[in-house]
């Protein structure tokens, strides 16, 4: 007989995939964002088109091996905290879990002109367009066009796509939406 | 929405380059899933490595010539120089790291603010291989006018600096060049690293640097430019790490029923021409 926990941490390291264990020792702390008072820092998500609502967003870093952190939760969504300011705002998400959709499922369906609302720690809201949408290879992964810095106040969302490697437990792709300040 | 203002909003109003756009070179084939770590000798001899460090203690002296003739050979110099380093992309990365630069947080060698040019950028990104001891750079500066300057074999460095500090460059990066509003400076190159420019010990600044350093705490470095009319610098900022690899943000419970998360082909034919881009598969390396 299996405790509770025990089925928690199953689903977890089937979330991490191959390349990140279960429960990594990332800059990350998977918990919800709180801004020290000199700061502001994005805290919640509205993406009204596709029904997506999180009044809490989860800080990520880097994992021990260099990936990007995930959320350890699927119902949540992440932001990668580079802990550098200025700089572009990147939010990641699942596309699924081991049993069904998870909480980016729905984000292939966004369309340029769609409208993704970002909440921050000081109380503003600021709304993003969508510019465009991108299927990227994870084994061609242009890390800097997701992560680094870009003029301007860019919002980039990450989720999965693609075919499902059942032997690597992963997704081939990355679905990457980009948005700008509207 | 406007009106959003704080300390992850552009300070620069660098809406006003939106119009620009942006084109960063793709990191290619980096394979993470594969293992980050994994190291994959890439033949570069030791000669192709060799410097000519009699030239490094050129360039201060250059500085009692003309400024228009010292500007014209240390330009010359520091590019040739540069050349010298420059190796082929390695297989493989142990850290990626941005910088986003901007012109409010140029200090002095006091550490006093000296706000370099209004409304300039620049975009740092770095690969490094610290088992090879090779970084490779893709610069790209916005709205940097006016010759580079500086006393070292460069202008484009990264410095051993806390944010709000000064510190010693490390790093010496061949100037972004380029017509208009955009200079771009794209390469690899390997240690033992110089700078032209002689620290407190009398060595030079790059001399005994490792990019281990850099790994081991980005934030205590920063990357920036220098030009004549803003030698202190013209934009600056400190690096931060990013992810290297695709993100693994499914498990596939759905993966089945639905024939794969992608962008659905009836939204294809809706947004085609209208942003979407499909990156194909065969821009995969190897």
């Amino acid at each position: 007989m299996l405790f509770p926990g025990a089925v928690v941490l199953l689903l977890l390291g089937a979330c991490a995939g191959p390349g990140v264990p279960g429960a990594p020792a990332g800059t990350g702390s998977q918990q919800p964002v709180v801004a020290r008072q000199d700061e502001v820092l994005p805290t919640s998500l509205r993406i009204p088109v596709i029904g997506v609502e999180q009044p809490e967003l989860l800080r990520l870093g880097v994992a021990e091996d260099g990936t990007a952190e995930v959320p350890q939760d699927f119902a949540r969504v992440g932001w990668f905290d580079s802990g550098a300011t200025p700089g572009p705002t990147v939010l990641l998400g699942h596309v699924d879990s081991r049993t069904g959709p998870a909480v980016f499922v729905d984000l292939r369906d966004l369309r340029p002109g769609d409208v993704i609302e970002v909440g921050y720690s000081d109380g503003t809201r600021q709304a993003y367009v969508v510019e465009r949408t991108r299927q990227l290879p994870k084994d061609a992964f242009p890390t800097f066009e997701v992560f680094g810095a870009a003029p301007g106040d860019v919002l980039r969302l990450v989720t999965c796509a693609g075919e499902f490697d059942d032997g690597a437990r992963s997704y081939v792709d990355n679905l990457v939406v980009d948005a700008r300040a509207g | 929405m406007p009106g959003r203002l704080g300390g992850r909003d552009d300070p620069l109003g660098a809406a006003a380059l939106s119009g620009t756009g942006y084109r960063h070179r793709a990191d290619r084939g980096l394979g993470l899933n594969a293992g980050c770590g994994a190291f994959v000798e890439s033949g570069i001899t030791d000669d192709r490595l060799r410097k000519d460090s009699e030239m490094r203690r050129t360039l201060p002296r250059l500085a009692a010539a003309t400024a228009a003739s010292a500007l014209t050979v240390a330009a010359t110099a520091g590019t040739a120089m540069a050349q010298e380093t420059e190796v082929p992309e390695p297989d493989t990365f142990t850290s990626m790291y941005t910088v986003m630069a901007t012109p409010d947080t140029v200090v002095d060698s006091d550490g006093g603010s000296a706000p370099g040019e209004p409304g300039a950028t620049g975009e740092f990104h770095f690969r490094i291989n610290s088992e090879q001891e090779i970084i490779c750079y893709d610069i790209t500066l916005r709205g940097v006018t006016g010759e580079y300057q500086s006393p070292a074999k460069t202008a484009t460095h990264v410095h051993e600096a806390n944010v709000g500090e000064p510190g010693p460059p490390r790093l010496a990066f061949p100037d972004p060049t380029g017509d208009g509003d955009v200079r771009t400076s794209s390469g690899c190159m390997q240690g033992p690293f110089t700078t032209g420019l002689e620290g407190d010990n009398g060595e030079d600044t790059g001399t005994g640097f490792s990019l281990s350093r850099i790994e081991a705490n980005p934030a205590g470095f920063t990357a920036d430019t220098h030009t004549a009319e803003y030698a202190a610098g013209t934009v600056r900022g400190q690096l931060s790490e990013v992810p290297m690899g695709g993100v693994e943000t499914g498990a596939g419970g759905a993966s089945h029923a639905a024939a794969g998360y992608a962008i659905g082909a009836a939204g294809l034919a809706a947004a085609a021409g209208a942003g979407v881009v499909l990156v194909r598969r065969s821009r995969a390396r190897g």
